[in-house]
């Protein structure tokens, strides 16, 4: 697959949201105003292409060689665990407004499935480092995508009369599923 | 706080999924049929009770300030034990579940009861909380895996159980089934208990 | 404060090392089964049987030249194994390959049984990440009994409604996962159609 339609594929066509699946805790959590969601989105894309390029030289000069692939679960959540810790005191210090705004949902980034998702699929797929790299980069590009769309929608549903026992997670996962009925229209798409 | 209260709150007041709503990936992605939500649903629980035990027991000499490296250290420990029995004893479960197996390190739930209950209480409690939890997480896997398997493909453990006739509909084992189908499954037990709580008012 | 810090690394490192003890111990106690799981997953029994039925062994082709040759040329190319029946008649060829068409979620990989006269007898599906449910109903003997008894003369194209005979009915809503799959067994069918028909 050439690398283009490698970008389109993890953006769109397998969106990590709406199709795979990954990183659906704060797309819940994070959605409910446009810019937090925004903010969450960037923050994202840094950890993941920041994680999935030390995960790789990490299985491709460690793992491998040792013949310690068992251990690929631990070695990359603590890469990406330390990865979150360094975001978060250097966002404290360069970018103090961020650091608030996105509060609690920071150190929250290491527990998000998108990341290790995006990080193991490399390696299960046998990436090459370029694809990898695609990858990474595509893949919570669509997270933003869908968390800003997704946080569009909310702000519209917050005015509108939703039944009582349909409020707040229920209307907003059956507004996701509408959405995701959306993209898969994308699914036969082949570049 | 008695034993069979803190059971029981796992699978009612705080369940997982349809209180909390931690734990939800995986809870979209493999529930398209029975045997997988059962399946993910053991490999849970038994993550989380080993965690809950080991944390529990060593919450005198954890040191507060890397506590949390340290939860994932044994979390992440557990979760490649279980993916490597059930890739040595169930390989088809192992394929179904995929990428989803070494995701139980991150799924909210297990380091949401370590950092709030194992941390803090003793390791019979723990393991307790630690079941409570992951059969409410399991209930709540079976409950949308059996729907979207049901009306998905007319079969329940892979038996046929709808007549040949019934044309399945294709859409609930698709992601926006998943998406839908549990947005409505959570409405449904925000109904039943608002319902129950109405009638515990009025007594 | 350095002091605490030393401590606190320490307790770490104490830590990691006792889980990646315990770790190691696991992998070793199950990596033969798991060898064991992925072996007979591509080519055990069932494997031969879903196959070729009927097929007493399952073993590599031994003319180990022309396998090598098959490799070079055809990038798909996994494995060729020979079935046969009780007797040692020879009932067929297993071919392993990958799909040239990927699928949702990558390459599908197969093993195609070929009679000596080239007529598909049957297949199995080692590989695949397809979606649970709706791509992965490839695997059923609804979708591959069509393409048992087709001729490997003529390629196989996928239609979504009436197919003609060189064409299969694809998965309803799955129309991707089956063509990768029926791209797989074209290419199955080109080498044995290549290197293998007498």
């Amino acid at each position: 697959m050439s690398l283009f339609s490698l970008f389109i594929t993890s953006f769109i066509v397998n969106n990590i949201i709406f199709s795979r699946f990954l990183g659906i805790c704060p797309f819940l959590g994070v959605s409910k105003k446009i810019d937090t969601a925004a903010g969450m989105g960037l923050a994202v894309i840094f950890v993941i292409v920041l994680a999935s390029v030390i995960a790789y030289l990490v299985q491709i000069f460690i793992l491998v060689p040792l013949g310690l692939e068992y251990l690929q679960t631990i070695a990359f959540i603590l890469i990406i665990a330390a990865l979150v810790q360094f975001v978060e005191m250097f966002l404290k210090k360069s970018s103090p407004g961020l650091y608030k705004a996105l509060g609690i949902y920071l150190p929250l980034i290491t527990t998000n499935c998108a990341v290790l998702g995006v990080v193991l699929i490399n390696v299960q797929k046998e990436y090459t480092f370029m694809e990898s790299l695609v990858n990474s980069v595509a893949t919570p590009a669509g997270f933003l995508l869908a968390i800003v769309l997704f946080a569009v929608v909310r702000e519209k549903i917050e005015l509108a009369d939703v039944p009582e026992s349909l409020q707040g997670s229920s209307i907003a996962l059956i507004a996701a599923g509408l959405m995701s009925i959306a993209f898969l229209g994308f699914s036969g798409l082949s570049i | 706080m008695n034993k069979s209260k803190i059971f029981k709150n796992g699978i009612f007041e705080e369940n997982p999924i349809f209180s909390q709503q931690i734990g939800m990936c995986a809870t979209l992605a493999i529930t398209t049929s029975l045997l997988n939500g059962i399946g993910m649903g053991i490999a849970v629980i038994f993550v989380l009770v080993g965690s809950n035990i080991v944390i529990s027991a060593m919450r005198k000499i954890i040191p507060d300030d890397v506590r949390i490296p340290i939860f994932v250290i044994v979390i992440a420990t557990f979760t490649t034990i279980v993916d490597l029995l059930i890739h040595a004893f169930s390989f088809p479960l192992y394929q179904a579940l995929g990428v989803f197996i070494p995701l139980i390190v991150v799924n909210c739930i297990i380091i949401a009861r370590a950092e709030a209950f194992a941390y803090k209480n003793g390791v019979v409690d723990s393991i307790i909380d630690g079941l409570g939890m992951g059969a409410g997480y399991t209930l709540a896997l079976m409950a949308l895996s059996s729907v979207r398997e049901i009306l998905g493909n007319g079969s329940i453990f892979g038996f046929q159980i709808l007549p040949a006739s019934y044309e399945p509909m294709m859409i609930i084992v698709q992601p926006p089934g998943a998406f839908i189908a549990l947005g409505l499954l959570i409405g449904l037990v925000n109904y039943m208990s608002r319902k129950k709580k109405l009638k515990g008012d009025a007594q | 404060m350095k002091n605490n810090f030393v401590k606190l690394g320490g307790i770490l490192c104490i830590v990691s090392a006792i889980a990646a003890g315990v770790l190691a111990f696991t992998y070793e106690a199950t990596k033969d089964r798991i060898a064991l799981a992925e072996e007979m997953a591509s080519s055990g029994p069932e494997v031969a049987q879903a196959v070729i039925p009927g097929a007493a062994s399952f073993e590599l082709y031994e003319d180990t030249a022309l396998v090598e040759k098959i490799k070079s040329e055809n990038d798909k190319f996994v494995e060729l194994r020979i079935c046969k029946d009780d007797s040692g008649a020879e009932l067929g060829y297993g071919i392993r390959t990958l799909s040239t068409v990927p699928g949702y979620g990558g390459d599908i990989e197969i093993f195609l049984g070929v009679s000596p006269d080239g007529k598909i007898l049957g297949m199995k599906v080692v590989a695949n990440s397809e979606t649970a449910g709706l791509g992965s109903k490839i695997k059923e003997p609804k979708f591959q009994e069509q393409f048992i008894g087709k001729d490997t003369a003529t390629e196989i194209k996928v239609s979504k409604s009436n197919p003609k005979d060189d064409e299969i009915l694809a998965v309803s809503g799955a129309t991707r996962s089956s063509k990768s799959i029926t791209s797989a067994i074209n290419n199955a069918m080109i080498i044995f159609t290549q290197y293998l028909k007498k």
